[in-house]
């Protein structure tokens, strides 16, 4: 009698034991990151495993941001991931308007030229891309930071897709009204694609905040650093204050938890919606 | 305020040719109705009206100007799409002001026009609602107000009623042809439902595979189809077509096919042009197609007898089915006779509104078609 229910309430019960363990253990490194950025080095070192410090050393905070130039590091990583983010779905966007909208010669072809160099691995690309930056005089400058990430071919594709889920009614409404081209695409286009320039946004901000490789060869200077490698340098440097690198490592994904409750709703929806229509 | 004219005008899309040496003059404050079957090339004409395709060889002109150049913000025309095609993000009021705010009119001259479009079309109330809040009905005459704003020497549809329901899309189709009379502009108006081109059209162009089957007023081309492709097209049901010989005998002419056999009257004869032909597509609409009530033995001269396959009543009249001798017919009769399927009737055809075909041009024989 009671069976399917009770059938259907112990599924879930089974779904979220596993949601909160699969949580907990995601969960986990971070807690116990924040547990350690609080410790003293004595506790660190002992055999206790405990979560929750004995005594609560809040001066690895300060102590930590102040043995590298953090500040600095800070802002060249929000400078360097703003640009990026925002010429990259600039550029993409607009490429993805002619490849979706347009029609031009070996347009096809084109496209899939573009899409297979995503078959390419980044590493593979490391040492030509260094050469020519080297050729242009870019290394060491904010420019060598910024500017090959300026466009993907992932976020063209994925702009494209969504460009073609619109009726193409639209564009001819828009023309026959007297847009121009370009003003379809910032008065139509670009209010309608919401949820991808949201989707695409993040991903390239958050891979551009935790680059760390081609920052790392592309620049020298101090004054360029951005936060990932400001952290590298600092462990080599702090070695074993385990609990002022963990401060410096938990500082510097603060900004990135604000941020993702700031847009944690729509972020979980352009992960599920990607690519439907409302 | 301007007619529209395609002067032999052709459209190719990769080597395919979609539209064939296409002319016709439509002219000022006329309501037109293209149409044909799907895929016949409506769409692909009155896009290049809007100047939305380019013509591949001849002459587009709207006014005395050939636009053939001109894009379609600079045509003075403004067009009605199947799906609405509103401004999603745009709220109702936004949606009709646009073009008006593109060619950077004053704002209260904008209000005015929005105000007034509103007023004509009854969607006062949904001036702040998003197009997504709408009915079909409703998101249909925002699209009609977008045009009208911009006050156009044409106005284009493209099927602006198809994703409508049966009622609405009766009563659209009247508010249609009130707004012409009120605007008092020129409109074409695409579609591939015969009966929507009869009921609006001031003249209807019909077309099939991208060739121009006949022009003209709903009356002329119901009575006079020029061709057996606009004989079944238009007319509901379709006209009956009876395969059949032309024979002479001295002085008088005969129709036979496998039904009946009908002597053709002098009077009758001058209206067809019969001088060489013998294969011909006996043609009749289902209204004169007329019951004698004779029983089956006193069969006169001309009449048929069919076997009833179906009665279809829509309340004031009846399309009977009827099979003589393997051929299909259909006869309309008013429904207060008590017709069954599975009776015997006795027909006779309404000489007079007879048509004839060539079997082999598929062209009409009548001498004013
Ligand atoms: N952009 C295009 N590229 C290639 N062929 C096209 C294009 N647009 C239309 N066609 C072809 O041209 C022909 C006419 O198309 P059109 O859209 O004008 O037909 P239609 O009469 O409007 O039909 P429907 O009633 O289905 O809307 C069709 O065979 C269609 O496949
Ligand atoms: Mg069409």
């Amino acid at each position: 009698m009671h069976s399917l229910a009770w059938q259907r309430r112990s599924q879930r019960m089974v779904i979220h034991l596993l949601l909160i363990l699969g949580s907990g253990a995601m969960l986990f490194p971070f807690l116990w990151m924040i547990s350690t950025s609080l410790k003293g080095p004595d506790e660190i070192l002992s055999d206790s495993l405990d979560l929750i410090p004995s005594s609560l050393h809040w001066q690895n905070y300060p102590q930590a941001w102040n043995a590298q130039p953090f500040g600095r590091y800070f802002l060249n990583t929000i400078f360097v991931a703003s640009v990026t983010v925002a010429c990259q779905l600039f550029f993409s966007s607009l490429a993805a308007y002619a490849f979706a909208f347009f029609r031009f010669p070996f347009k096809s072809f084109i496209f899939i030229a573009l899409l297979g160099t995503m078959m390419i691995p980044q590493q593979a690309l490391l040492v030509p891309d260094y050469v020519i930056l080297a050729r242009l005089h870019w290394l060491d400058t904010y420019l060598a930071l910024i500017v090959p990430w300026t466009a993907s071919v992932y976020s063209v594709f994925f702009f494209r897709q969504f460009f073609m889920t619109l009726p193409k009614d639209l564009f001819d409404a828009a023309v026959v009204d007297g847009c121009s081209y370009v003003g379809f695409y910032f008065r139509i286009l670009m209010p309608l694609s919401k949820p991808p320039l949201l989707t695409l946004g993040i991903f390239s901000f958050l891979g551009s905040w935790n680059a760390f490789i081609w920052p790392l060869i592309v620049t020298n200077s101090t004054h360029l650093r951005v936060l990932q490698v400001g952290l590298a340098y600092f462990l080599s440097e702090a070695g074993t204050e385990w609990g002022l690198l963990m401060a410096a490592s938990t500082f510097s994904i603060v900004p990135l938890v604000i941020a993702y409750f700031f847009v944690q709703k729509k972020f979980v929806q352009s992960q599920a919606m990607t690519g439907l229509k409302e | 305020m301007a007619g529209v004219l395609f002067e032999a005008v052709s459209k190719y899309f990769e080597n395919v040719k979609v539209i064939d040496r296409l002319s016709f003059t439509i002219d000022d404050r006329e309501f037109v109705v293209i149409v044909g079957p799907s895929g016949c090339g409506k769409s692909t004409s009155l896009r290049m009206i809007a100047g939305l395709e380019t013509v591949s060889s001849g002459n587009v002109y709207i006014g005395d100007k050939i636009v053939n150049d001109v894009l379609p913000r600079d045509r003075d025309i403004a067009m009605v799409f199947q799906n609405y095609a509103l401004y999603p993000h745009m709220n109702v009021y936004r949606n009709m002001a646009f073009g008006l705010q593109l060619r950077k009119y004053p704002r209260e001259e904008i209000d005015r026009r929005v105000k007034r479009a509103a007023d004509i079309l009854g969607i006062n109330q949904f001036l702040d609602r998003k197009p997504k809040q709408l009915s079909g009905g409703q998101r249909q005459r925002v699209a009609v107000g977008r045009a009208i704003v911009r006050e156009p020497a044409v106005f284009l549809f493209d099927e602006p009623l198809s994703n409508l329901d049966a009622k609405l899309r009766v009563q659209m189709r009247s508010e249609i042809r009130k707004l012409h009379l009120q605007l008092n502009t020129t409109m074409i108006y695409v579609t591939h439902d015969q009966v929507e081109a009869m009921t609006m059209g001031d003249r209807i162009i019909i077309l099939k595979d991208g060739i121009l089957q006949q022009v003209g007023s709903p009356m002329q081309i119901y009575r006079n189809p020029q061709n057996l492709f606009v004989a079944g097209f238009i007319g509901s049901p379709a006209m009956n077509m009876i395969p059949g010989r032309l024979e002479r005998f001295g002085d008088s002419l005969a129709i036979k096919t496998s039904v009946c056999e009908i002597e053709i009257k002098p009077e009758i004869r001058n209206r067809f042009k019969l001088d060489s032909t013998s294969n011909v597509i006996l043609g009749i609409r289902p209204e004169d197609l007329v019951l004698t009530g004779n029983d089956d033995q006193n069969r006169a001269f001309g009449e048929l007898t069919g076997h009833v396959d179906l009665v279809e009543t829509t309340g004031a009249e009846s399309m009977v089915h009827l099979s003589v001798h393997e051929i299909e017919l259909v006869a309309r009769v008013t429904s207060y006779s008590d017709i069954r399927h599975g009776q015997t009737l006795n027909l006779v055809f309404n000489l007079a509104k007879i048509h004839l075909f060539d079997r082999d041009t598929q062209e009409s024989l009548c001498r004013d078609a």
